[in-house]
């Protein structure tokens, strides 16, 4: 008889040598030797494959197991997120993305920073720019490989493959297909991960209902006399409150989820501006229909194992209960993770060796030498990633925090530039705005955290911090902009000439 | 000197009817449902505020869905009228 944990570990070795035939394969290979068909796809993929590209990019390790966890802890507060996985890309994906690639098409955009300093003037602030981003993307490759690893861990058991273990698995296989073949390579592989996780999160709530051995009814019922605080907002700790529910799926996701510097490669390396707006019409269904399951996943685990921490619980159980198909569940868990993390891995290796390297370290030399160092770029950010999802997991924890604060504020710029109406919007006005809005989040966010704890906002507001950032940010960015010097007008008219020739509707 | 085109302001009636519904959806998930939904109560099983938000969820995508293959439509037509040899970048 195999075992439980030998199951697991061939189910999981399955879906790593798909996922690197998938990912080395001959299709993806561009042929050209240049930045822009290697960290982004030149040609442009089409509806399908950017469609699942996007999809699986998208959703993080926060969607497994993170999502089962949060229903787990805070209850049905997690609906909110729903609101991101509809707003995102009828909002953001949809107006804007179709922006981003209609001017990244034609004018060869490879990094965020290309776009924005375009637009505003090159040199320092370009540098800025593309420094600030990747500061602050930084935490979230680690948040994309320790959930998947603890996941894998649990699930193989920890005397088997320790965390560290199932870290460095996952960061080989990354490493491997990411400095192989770049954004082609990754885009193919996100799209089996998209396929896979949306399988195996399905899988898992029929199980889960399964080993409940009851309906949704019952469930509701037994939660109810449990605990009944899961049921409704503000939740078992009281934190999620409908200020929460109104701030924290906008400000503090939505409105920077696209805008991450992984969203820009995906809408630079669309075919063209129609598949990017029919991507934003229906990638929502995705995005949503894999959050369904998860409040099945969530309760079943609190039924059958009370009192866990949130994100080790359903690790836990499967660890418990794990069919012979559990490292179905397990694979899918890395495919949340590892889509992500390649996406972002390849987007800060673009922006390091195309903002810096080649601009200001080593001007001038062939594509192929930029590439090369943008692997080692790569391999480099997957190492340092590692060592910090070794350290101290809270840490990390603020720091995504502070990446959804940081990126934010960039918002105005990117309106500024691909939305024109008439505004008067200034590159100091745009850093004044950026600062103050960082500043505002940073008190807000570090001085209410428990780590920190230094101040307390007055009785009866729980706004997300996230909030506090954009609503100074963008008055600052107005009022500063009024007396500054405009952009370029040759470069303004340049590209909102662009942005008319596409989406200007009267003659 | 080239005209200003202000690109905030719908300019067909199809992206006025996607401006709005995507409004009237918006509203009805982010602001309606932690208000006059938060109760305890089963829906198929379900909480109450997550069968609502879910729900808008889906009518949100699919009116949005209907109405930007519409948009889709449109640009082109006009891109046949104005552009003949229209190249996509």
């Amino acid at each position: 008889m195999i075992s439980s944990s030998t199951l697991t570990i061939i189910i999981c070795a399955c879906y790593a040598a798909l996922i690197l035939y998938v990912g080395t394969g001959k299709w993806t290979k561009g042929g050209a030797v240049r930045m822009d068909d290697y960290f982004k796809v030149g040609p442009g993929f089409g509806f399908i494959v950017l469609y699942l590209g996007i999809a699986g990019g998208f959703h993080t390790a926060f969607a497994i197991p993170g999502s089962m966890g949060f229903y787990y802890t805070h209850g049905v507060a997690f609906a909110a997120n729903i609101l991101w996985t509809v707003l995102t890309p009828l909002g953001v994906i949809y107006f804007i993305g179709s922006r981003i690639t209609c001017l990244g098409k034609k004018f060869n955009y490879i990094t965020p920073a290309d776009l924005l300093g375009d637009y505003f003037g090159e040199g320092k602030f370009k540098i800025f720019i593309a420094s600030y981003i990747l500061i602050g993307c930084i935490p979230l490759m680690s948040a994309n490989i320790i959930g998947p690893a603890i996941l894998l861990s649990e699930g193989i058991g920890p005397d088997i493959l320790p965390r560290w273990a199932a870290l460095l698995v996952i960061s080989i296989l990354v490493m491997i297909y990411i400095t192989s073949s770049g954004m082609r390579g990754l885009t193919w592989t996100t799209v089996v991960q998209a396929v896979w996780m949306f399988i195996a999160i399905w899988l898992a709530a029929f199980w889960c209902l399964s080993l409940f051995d009851g309906s949704m009814l019952d469930l509701f019922n037994t939660i109810k006399d449990q605990r009944p605080e899961l049921l409704t907002l503000p939740g078992p700790m009281g934190n999620k409150t409908a200020q929460w529910w109104m701030t924290w799926p906008v400000f503090g996701i939505a409105l920077y989820w696209a805008i991450l510097p992984r969203g820009f490669l995906f809408f630079y390396s669309a075919r063209n501006v129609e598949t990017i707006r029919k991507i934003g019409l229906t990638v929502g269904f995705y995005l949503m229909m894999l959050y369904i399951p998860a409040i099945i996943i969530g309760f079943v685990t609190f039924v059958m194992m009370p009192d866990m921490a949130g994100d080790k619980s359903f690790p836990a159980l499967l660890a418990e209960q794990a069919p012979w198909w559990g490292g179905f569940i397990i694979a899918g868990g890395l495919a949340a993770g590892m889509s992500s993390l390649d996406a972002d891995i390849n987007a800060n290796s673009a922006m390091i060796t195309k903002d810096i390297y080649s601009k200001y370290v080593r001007p001038n030399a062939p594509d192929a030498h930029y590439i090369n160092f943008g692997k080692l770029v790569m391999v480099t950010l997957i190492v340092i990633t590692v060592i910090t999802s070794l350290r101290d997991w809270g840490l990390v924890t603020i720091m995504i925090g502070v990446t959804a604060g940081m990126i934010t504020q960039i918002l105005p710029a990117v309106l500024a530039v691909t939305i024109p109406t008439g505004l008067r919007i200034t590159k100091t006005g745009i850093l004044a705005g950026i600062v103050a809005g960082l500043v505002s989040f940073l008190v807000v966010f570090l001085g209410t955290n428990p780590s920190f704890g230094f101040m307390t906002l007055p009785q009866g507001w729980s706004f997300d911090a996230s909030f506090f950032g954009l609503i100074l940010n963008v008055p600052v960015a107005l009022i500063v902009s009024r007396f500054t010097e405009m952009p370029d007008p040759e470069r303004v008219a340049r590209i909102r000439g662009a942005l008319d020739d596409e989406f200007k509707r009267t003659s | 000197m080239q005209k200003f085109h202000n690109h905030i302001v719908p300019q067909t009636l199809y992206q006025w009817l996607y401006l709005i519904w995507f409004m009237i959806c918006l509203v009805a998930v982010w602001i309606i449902a932690p208000f006059y939904f938060n109760e305890p109560i089963p829906v198929f099983g379900f909480p109450l505020l997550f069968v609502w938000v879910t729900a808008w969820g889906f009518a949100w995508l699919i009116g949005c869905v209907f109405l930007g293959l519409k948009i889709e439509k449109e640009r082109q037509d006009f891109k046949k009228i104005t552009k003949p040899k229209y190249i996509d970048y």
